[in-house]
Parts: C-alpha cells; sequence; structure tokens
C-alpha cells in the first residue's frame, strides 16, 4: 500500500507519525467492510464521474446525536395527550423504568392519526449539527417500522411446533425404555410461541402467537408470573426473549396422566441480559454450531 | 470547548448476492418499506459500477451486488436497522445468499488547529481497543482513520487545508457460515438487533470522549 507522511505534522515523541492515504486504509482480518475505503464529498455535490468505489460517506446537511434515548410503547390515548411506558436506552436499562404523558402535538399529523396502544417507538433528544456550524437542541419521536409476522413466518412456527411435539410425544425411544426409565410422554392442547416486552419483579408480560389453533390473529398479549418459569430461565429471563408455552397432559406409565403448564425460554436469548463477556461467547458457540 | 463532529452516521449493512438492480426507491415503496412520498422525494443515482444509491431526508441507502447498506446521520439509529430487517426478513430471505451482517458506527472531527489534532491523537494511542473488545476473535473493534484532505471536495475545504481528519469508525460484523439456510439467517438478523443498542452505546462512549479532547487547558 503506497502511503506518505505529512510535512507539516508536529507530532510528539512517541505518538507514531501521522500518514495519509492515498489508496485504500489498512486491511483488517475481521474488518471487511473497512478495507474499502471512502471517498468524502458534501451532500448535493456532484459524484465525480470517475469514482470508482461508491460515496461510503457523505456529509450530510445535518446530524442528530443522542444525548438521551428511550424505547417506549404506547399504554394509554388522551384527548390532547397519550401515556407511555419507557425503557431507558441510554442508560442502558433493559425494563421499563418509567412512564411519562407526552402532548399529541409532539407528533406529526400522520403519526398522530396512525397512533395506537402498543406501539413502539424511540424518543430521542438530542443535538443537532448543521453543516454550517450550528447547534441546536432537538426533541424527535419516531414509531419503529418492526419486521411484520408474514404467512412463510406463521407456517414455519407452527412446522417448529409440530416437530418439537412430535419429538416429545414420540420420541426415538422404544416404548419399553420409556417406561423403565418412567419418561412421562407429553400430549399438548396448547401451544404458543411468545416473546418478552416487560420484566417485572414477580410478572413478566408477553406477547403470544397461537401456534395450535393456527389463528389469524397474530398476537395477544399476556401477564405470566416469573414462577411458571424454571430458576434457570427465571434467572435469564430479559426483555426481548423469546419461548415456548406448553399447556397439555402428561402421560405416566402407570396410567395416570398429569395437567402440566410448561414455559421453556428458546436458545436465543436477549443479549441485553448478560455481559458481553457471556455476550461473545454465545456468538462463538452460534458461529460455531453454524460452521 | 468541545470538538464537535462534522459527521456521525450508523451504517446497518448486509453483504452477500443480490439482484440490486430490483432495489430501487420504488421497490422499496411497493413493499411498503418507505413512504411512497419518501420514495418519490428521493435523489437516485446509478455509478458507473451499478452501485445505486438513493437519499432521503434521513436515509442513505446504497446497494450493488455484493451489498445492501443503510447509512443514517440522524439518531434513533435503529431506523436503519429496522429498514433492513424488514427487507430481508420479509422479501429477501428466500432468494438472496448472505454472507455478513454488519453494524458501523461512524463519526469524523475536523480539529480546528494541528495542536488540537496532536491532542487527539496522542488520546488515541493510549485507547488501543475498548475495553472488552478483542481484536482476535471478536467483531467488535476500533479503527482510527484518516483521510487525505486532496480527498475532500467540500465547501469548507478552506477551514481544514492544514489540518486533516480524523475518523472514527466501529465495526461490528457477524459473518454467516456457507450452510445456513434461510431460517437460520433470520434468526441471526433478530440477534444482531438485540445488539443493536449495546453496540451503539459503547461506539458512543469512545465518541463522547473524543469530543471531550477538544477540551484544552485553556478551557
Amino acid at each position: 500500500m503506497q502511503s506518505e507522511q505529512v510535512q507539516s505534522e508536529d507530532l510528539s515523541p512517541g505518538v507514531p507519525p501521522l500518514t495519509t492515504r492515498t489508496s485504500r486504509p489498512p486491511r483488517n482480518g475481521t474488518l471487511k467492510h473497512l478495507a474499502r475505503g471512502f471517498r468524502v464529498v458534501e451532500e448535493g455535490s456532484r459524484l465525480s464521474p470517475s469514482t470508482s468505489q461508491p460515496p461510503r460517506v457523505i456529509l450530510p446537511m445535518a446530524v442528530i446525536m443522542p444525548l438521551q434515548e428511550w424505547e417506549g410503547h404506547v399504554v394509554e390515548i388522551g384527548d390532547g395527550d397519550f401515556t407511555v411506558s419507557l425503557v431507558d436506552i441510554t442508560r442502558g436499562d433493559k425494563h421499563v423504568s418509567k412512564d411519562a404523558v407526552i402532548p399529541l402535538k409532539e407528533l406529526s399529523q400522520e403519526d398522530a392519526a396512525n397512533l395506537s396502544p402498543g406501539t413502539i417507538f424511540r424518543w430521542i433528544v438530542g443535538h443537532e449539527y448543521s453543516r454550517n456550524g450550528k447547534k441546536k437542541t432537538v426533541s424527535h419521536i419516531v414509531f419503529r417500522d418492526l419486521p411484520r409476522i408474514t404467512d412463510e413466518d406463521m407456517d414455519e412456527a407452527r412446522e417448529r411446533a409440530r416437530e418439537y411435539s412430535d419429538a416429545r410425544v414420540r420420541p426415538a425411544y422404544p416404548a419399553s425404555l420409556l417406561e423403565l426409565l418412567s419418561v412421562p410422554t407429553l400430549e399438548p392442547i396448547q401451544e404458543w410461541v411468545g416473546h418478552v416486552v416487560d420484566v417485572g419483579d414477580e410478572y413478566f408480560t408477553a406477547r403470544l402467537l397461537d401456534v395450535t389453533s393456527e389463528s389469524d390473529y397474530p398476537e395477544e398479549e399476556a401477564e405470566i408470573q416469573r414462577q411458571e418459569l424454571s430458576p434457570d430461565d427465571n434467572h435469564r429471563l430479559a426483555l426481548g426473549s423469546t419461548f415456548r408455552w406448553i399447556i397439555g397432559y402428561e402421560h405416566y406409565r402407570s396410567g395416570q396422566k398429569k395437567r402440566i403448564s410448561q414455559i421453556t425460554l428458546h436458545d436465543f436469548q436477549s443479549s441485553r441480559d448478560v455481559d458481553r463477556t457471556r455476550g461473545r461467547r454465545w456468538a462463538a458457540k452460534i458461529r460455531k454450531a453454524l460452521t | 470547548m468541545r470538538i464537535e463532529p462534522r459527521y456521525s452516521s450508523v451504517v446497518v449493512s448486509l453483504s452477500g448476492e443480490f439482484n440490486h438492480q430490483e432495489l430501487t426507491p420504488d421497490w422499496f415503496a411497493r413493499h411498503d418499506l418507505l413512504p411512497r412520498d419518501m420514495t418519490d422525494a428521493a435523489e437516485v443515482k446509478e455509478e458507473e459500477d451499478g452501485t445505486i444509491l438513493f437519499t432521503t431526508d434521513w436515509l442513505r441507502f446504497w446497494v450493488d451486488s455484493e451489498s445492501i447498506n443503510a447509512e443514517t446521520p440522524r439518531a434513533p439509529y435503529i431506523r436503519a436497522f429496522d429498514l433492513l430487517a424488514r427487507a430481508f426478513g420479509e422479501h429477501l430471505f428466500r432468494t438472496t445468499f448472505l454472507s455478513s451482517y454488519s453494524i458501523r458506527r461512524r463519526a469524523m472531527f475536523w480539529p480546528s488547529d494541528v495542536e488540537l489534532y496532536n491532542r487527539i491523537r496522542r488520546q488515541f494511542v493510549f485507547f488501543g481497543h475498548h475495553p472488552g473488545m478483542n481484536a482476535d476473535d471478536s467483531p467488535d473493534s476500533l479503527l482510527v482513520m484518516q483521510e487525505r484532505q486532496e480527498d475532500v471536495t467540500s465547501l469548507h475545504l478552506q477551514r481544514i487545508t492544514t489540518v486533516p481528519m480524523i475518523g472514527i469508525e466501529f465495526c461490528n460484523e457477524t459473518r454467516v457460515s456457507e450452510s445456513t439456510d434461510s431460517r437460520k439467517s433470520k434468526d441471526l438478523m433478530q440477534l444482531l438487533g438485540q445488539r443493536f443498542d449495546d453496540f451503539i452505546s459503547h461506539a458512543d462512549e469512545v465518541i463522547e470522549r473524543t469530543m471531550s479532547f477538544g477540551v484544552g487547558e485553556e478551557d
């Protein structure tokens, strides 16, 4: 790679000499994207016809950097305001930490018209830096456009549910061995898959997808006692955790049957509830499993 | 005074093989991913190498045969992720081979004088890698980049004639195995979304510290 030193720099001892790139930045094994280099041009200026690389960096009219960011969901809509529950993203919170009442006039007419309970949004208070050097404080609410549950997702969720339940009801062990081990077979009556949207001390709130009735209604919300979870699952429960909830009967060798309700968290737990070290271990395990 | 960024953004990228000619603003509007009035007003450019780029008020989107990229200079940055998560999860995941996902947090500063530039550079010597980031096996890394001033074609060129830019870019990249099926790719996308805020938060800590380097003894 060709590089040259800038003549006019007066760097202190111990500081590596300043160099400038004349082609591409240094390659880094894990940073494939950074090796592509970038050019800087002003927004609105014409791109040079000889530009061989796409303009990876273009100076915008203004940038907004957040000082404070919340994720919230709409709880109730009043005449001139709406009540929300907020999770403090800046502080790294995982749970709702405060409620607030926001005037409807904070929203655009279009957003206000589409407002409904349960809507998820981001609210930032930050600094806007204009290209002309001006700075101002802004407050901005943006409603999130989250991935929607498609028919394919529904089909795959049902297929997964069937696979899980088949595996539980008809395990690949001889019946005699099962009897020896006294392993009960499970007859599911109702199954949901869900994801956690709020976590309290005794309860958590989750959105549930009914995979038994194949209902067209995509989701319902439920408040569930944390004691329904195993101690391990209870420990790693976090906002965004996904789980499977089965209500059914366990059939025992003796002929007895017992009604059960069983909630099991998926392996793809939210990384928000683990520290970074555990997060990296998970990522490494997933990468290993996938390769 | 604190040094303020002239440029700050988050880029979410999917790398792989794409039918990039298809991914026009109209495609996004037809699939209800972006409002029609926004895509109609978007400025669209096609470069010589076939890269298609369009710009809206909060989004800069570019796509070529190897990657699709959504960049936003305006917080909340999660919007860029949500857009690609919907595009991929609802429409592209059946027809697209993915090799990696990445989130990049960028900020650029033009120090007003050489003394300030050197002060910042000196601080970066001690930065090294951010705590908790391992250059060997983690996708998280810190890289300080400099751009040659002659490469800057800007109206503000006069302000930066003697001092080069300092750019900071964090990249969190998740590579996808060739054997990964589309369902797992969607799961990985979900995982990336769950890590988004943590990643941005760590990058912003460094950017915030960089801004504070502008405060000299006289302040």
